[in-house]
């Protein structure tokens, strides 16, 4: 497995899920794509399909209606898939924390590998959170 | 014999090598213009094999045999492509009308691209499948009328050795049908304007929409090699191959020429919608191809 994590760690294509965020950590996730902070120098895009993706990064305190589509968007990827939860959202539910339509936190629906929490986290802290977890992949 | 021109040179290896650091080329080159840094050279050897170790999923409601070979159809149809086209580059080798094998090989990967999108029941895919069949019928017509001109420069040779002693690029006609032909290449490789069947932004991936791992990997692997020789093709169709180290140099600078003119030409242009592409290739282009190769016939 360490030679392939090695390869893994150069290239990782990102998924993004949005699942009943407030819009923020979705607006700082585009961020990450801009000129400024560049993540194709990393080996990391944000590609279309499912199907081709290595991470999936999930915004949002998981709404009722979403969190069967997040159980389906996990499933349907190929595996080894890392998750990878934006914002204070997906752990603690931040401002929709008493919504009656929450059926956060994301770690009760699928297996979370990385937290960035931030409400929201600033572009700078995202990549230093996917820079942790290519280096947890050694 | 065959084995090691198809597998080593100038087939499989050497022509995905150099296609990769072609894309790779591609890649930076549009990161520059972006004012990003872009991804290091070996970004997409690093993807492919990545991608050689994710599960291959192959979908419930899909033709799975059909998914599962069409990548292999392009994949074969493309390394012959380069085959033949580098061993009359390199090699010299005659065969006769690999002009004519080389146009058919090159509609084979669009119709293997179709196959696969629509076998893969995503609707995604199949609105990709169905412009690139559009693609196809518009872009090939003028195609052919592009590749004649040299034919009918070098006296109505049909083998591509035959074309390389006179360039056609030294006329008017030459060079017009140069730039018609970058337009149909451009739409060959599917780089914007003519993105339609990829069109990340619009149809998520379009076409690849349900590949993943190793099947995905191939598609990558066509891909990698047309940035090669889709560009080596026209090139050396205009330009001849020149003899001695010096023509070497030239023939290299004209073929990342051709490369860099399509890299600008896709970053500088948005996507157009479908009916404009086909208004585009059959009502100006093609009248014009027709017009460039009947001035080519009489000597201009
Ligand atoms: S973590 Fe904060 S900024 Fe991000 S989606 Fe939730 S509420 Fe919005």
């Amino acid at each position: 497995m360490g030679i392939y994590n090695r390869i893994l760690k150069k290239s990782l294509w990102v998924f993004h899920v949005s699942a009943s965020p407030c819009n923020n950590c979705d607006i700082e996730i585009l961020d990450l794509l801009t000129p400024g902070y560049d993540l194709e120098r990393f080996g990391i895009k944000l590609v279309g399909s499912i199907r081709h993706a290595d991470v999936l990064l999930i915004t949002g305190m998981g709404g009722c209606k979403i969190s069967e589509r997040v159980i389906r968007l996990y499933n349907q990827a190929p595996k080894p898939i890392f998750v990878v939860a934006v914002g204070t959202c997906p752990i603690g539910g931040a401002t929709f924390k008493d919504s009656y339509s929450r059926c956060g936190p994301l770690d009760k629906l699928i297996p979370v590998d990385l937290y960035i929490p931030g409400c929201p986290p600033k572009p700078e802290t995202m990549i230093e959170g996917l820079l942790r977890l290519l280096g947890r992949l050694d | 014999m065959i084995a090691v021109y198809t597998l080593l040179f100038p087939g499989l290896v050497f022509s995905l090598f150099c296609g990769m650091i072609a894309w790779w080329i591609e890649r930076k080159l549009s990161a520059l213009f972006q004012h990003r840094v872009g991804p290091p050279w070996y970004q997409n050897f690093v993807d492919f094999f990545k991608l050689m170790g994710k599960e291959s999923i192959v979908p419930e409601d899909s033709a799975s045999l059909m998914y599962t070979i069409a990548p292999m159809i392009a994949f074969a149809s493309i390394v012959s492509f380069a085959t033949v086209l580098g061993g009359a580059v390199f090699l010299k080798t005659e065969i006769a009308g690999d002009l004519i094998l080389l146009l058919y090989l090159s509609s084979l990967i669009s119709t293997a691209i179709f196959l696969g999108a629509s076998a893969s029941a995503n609707v995604y895919a199949a609105i990709g499948a169905s412009r690139e069949l559009k693609m196809l019928l518009s872009d090939e017509l003028v195609f052919i009328m592009v590749v004649l001109v040299p034919v009918a420069k070098s006296g109505f040779s049909f083998r591509l050795g035959g074309l390389f002693d006179n360039p056609a690029i030294a006329s008017f006609s030459g060079i017009v049908a140069y730039i018609l032909g970058l337009l149909c290449i451009q739409a060959k490789l599917a780089l914007q304007p003519f993105d339609l069947p990829e069109a990340e932004t619009e149809i998520a991936g379009g076409v690849e929409i349900e590949y993943s791992g190793v099947l995905l990997g191939i598609w990558k692997l066509t891909k990698g090699m047309e940035f090669f020789v889709y560009p080596l093709f026209l090139s050396v169709l205009f330009f001849g191959v020149k003899k001695g180290f010096s023509g070497l140099l030239l023939n290299v600078l004209f073929y990342f020429l051709t490369l860099i003119l399509l890299i600008v030409m896709k970053n500088v242009n948005p996507r157009v919608t479908i009916e404009k592409m086909l208004n585009f290739f059959w009502k100006i282009l093609s009248p014009l191809a027709l017009i460039v190769l009947i001035i080519a016939l009489f000597g201009g």
